[in-house]
């Protein structure tokens, strides 16, 4: 692609990271709206647990970002799908696009979404603490935050993998209908083979394995997704 | 219609309504999205300040270590116990003492259902006098790393015809708690079951001080 205005790369995807954060920026408000409403229906808590100690019964109902985790990973995945289905229509080629900043900067700006979705679950769990505080007066036990940079990683990084998937899968409808319909069947009979040891298999077991091998899949997924747009573009001359 | 499938409904309506804003009808436009997080965001640092720092409606869960000193202090108490070392009752657990006059030489403790917890400590004392003094100490309690203390009624003593009644109260817990770790990823949430620092700690002890010509006969207690 040619332009009579010589600008840097890094300039291009900047240009692009923003004009996507303004034309798809009702994925953030999608994303606080479902929060507002998870949040409303579930109480903010996460789950709870139960015990019986020599003469006490113990009961404890406990606030994490488990809960927004799951629905975030599931709306990481049809937002990516949503981006990558949209990106003719939406996309500014007044900018001086390829296949390469178009990719880096459909990247970049879904990590920018799940950094905003990590600040408002965090946001969303501290204002459903405090409705339920104010509504029922109950006293709260806050442990330490001794993990909580691992799980913000952790959570910011699995929310980016089910986007990447998702966006995966759209360039794969993009590139081959036969590709697409196997990738399909792949992904259902590993979803059918479904268990904690594929998991386990797939992700490792600590957290430091879930982020490492996380990253290592986003990284191959968008290597493949410049490699299948590479085609596109070269269709669409 | 189980929490789940209302909740996967959810999320579809969810999608839905951003499709709904994506593609046909630019209703709600990139500023009003900029100051709704605005908004919410500071409702959230807003929230969180006046949780931790003003409203004392949270109250931060003992350490780690504070909890080994406990259990670790909690376990010498024991083992003097058993070697009926009563020095290491201290005066700041001791939350009530009565004094009964014995008429018998049998003195029987009777409990009801919820007392069978309780452990007594006899000592015994060279004394003429038929007083039985009967103290009851509570340390610090805390249950899977809560400070559990509050909850905790003290059990009613009473005498009547020789004996000795113990009642008490279930203790119920119900506590709500706040975790930055995560159970679903397997990072930091406390495998409870395994770690002795989420057990119990902390001791409710009833302490008689009996004259040698008494004996006590307890049949219920299961501690």
């Amino acid at each position: 692609m040619t332009s009579i205005v010589k600008v840097s790369t890094a300039r291009n995807i900047y240009e692009q990271v923003k004009w996507k954060c303004k034309a798809y920026s009702s994925m953030f408000s999608t994303v606080l709206i479902l929060y507002i409403l998870l949040t409303l229906l579930s109480g903010g808590g996460s789950g709870s647990l139960g015990m019986g100690r020599s003469f006490v019964s113990y009961r404890e109902q406990y606030y994490t970002l488990d809960s927004l985790f799951i629905f975030t990973v599931l709306t990481m995945f049809i937002f990516g799908w949503l981006l990558a289905s949209k990106s003719i229509s939406r996309d500014n080629f007044s900018i001086v696009t390829t296949s390469y900043t178009e990719a880096i900067s459909s990247a970049l700006f879904l990590v920018v979404l799940c950094i905003f979705t990590l600040v408002a679950a965090i946001s969303t769990l501290w204002i459903s603490i405090l409705v339920d505080i104010l509504r029922t007066g109950d006293l709260f036990i806050f442990h330490s935050m001794e993990y909580s940079l691992l799980t913000f990683i952790s959570f910011t990084v699995c929310s980016l993998l089910a986007a990447s998937i998702g966006y995966f899968i759209h360039v794969v409808f993009d590139f081959s209908k036969i590709v697409f319909a196997l990738l399909c069947v792949g992904m259902f009979l590993l979803i059918r083979q479904y268990t904690i040891e594929l998991w386990g298999i797939l992700f490792g077991g600590s957290a430091f394995q879930i982020i490492g091998r996380s990253t290592i899949y986003i990284i191959l997924l968008w290597l493949l997704i410049v490699l299948m747009r590479q085609r596109r573009e070269v269709t669409r001359t | 219609m189980s929490i789940a499938l209302l909740y996967f409904f959810l999320v579809i309506i969810g999608v839905t309504i951003t499709g709904f804003f994506i593609t046909k009808i630019r209703i709600w436009k990139p500023k009003r999205t900029l100051v709704f997080v605005a908004v919410y965001f500071s409702c959230g640092l807003l929230a969180f300040v006046y949780l931790m720092f003003l409203s004392g409606d949270i109250a931060k869960a003992p350490s780690k270590e504070f909890l080994q000193e406990q259990r670790i202090a909690n376990e010498q108490l024991s083992s003097d116990l058993k070697l009926r070392k009563f020095e290491g009752l201290k005066e700041e657990h001791l939350k009530f003492t009565k004094t009964f006059e014995a008429t018998a030489e049998n003195i029987e403790v009777i409990r009801n259902e919820a007392g069978q917890y309780l452990p007594i400590h006899i000592s015994w004392a060279e004394s003429g006098e038929n007083k039985i003094t009967v103290s009851y100490y509570e340390t610090p309690l805390y249950l899977n790393g809560v400070y559990i203390t509050p909850f905790v009624e003290e059990p009613r003593i009473e005498w009547n015809d020789n004996k000795l009644y113990i009642i008490e109260a279930d203790t119920m817990v119900t506590v709500k708690s706040v975790h930055f770790s995560s159970q679903l990823l397997n990072i930091g949430f406390p495998s409870r079951n395994d770690d002795p620092l989420y057990n119990l700690i902390g001791q409710r002890i009833l302490h008689l001080n009996v004259p040698k010509q008494f004996n006590i006969i307890d049949k219920d207690g299961w501690y």
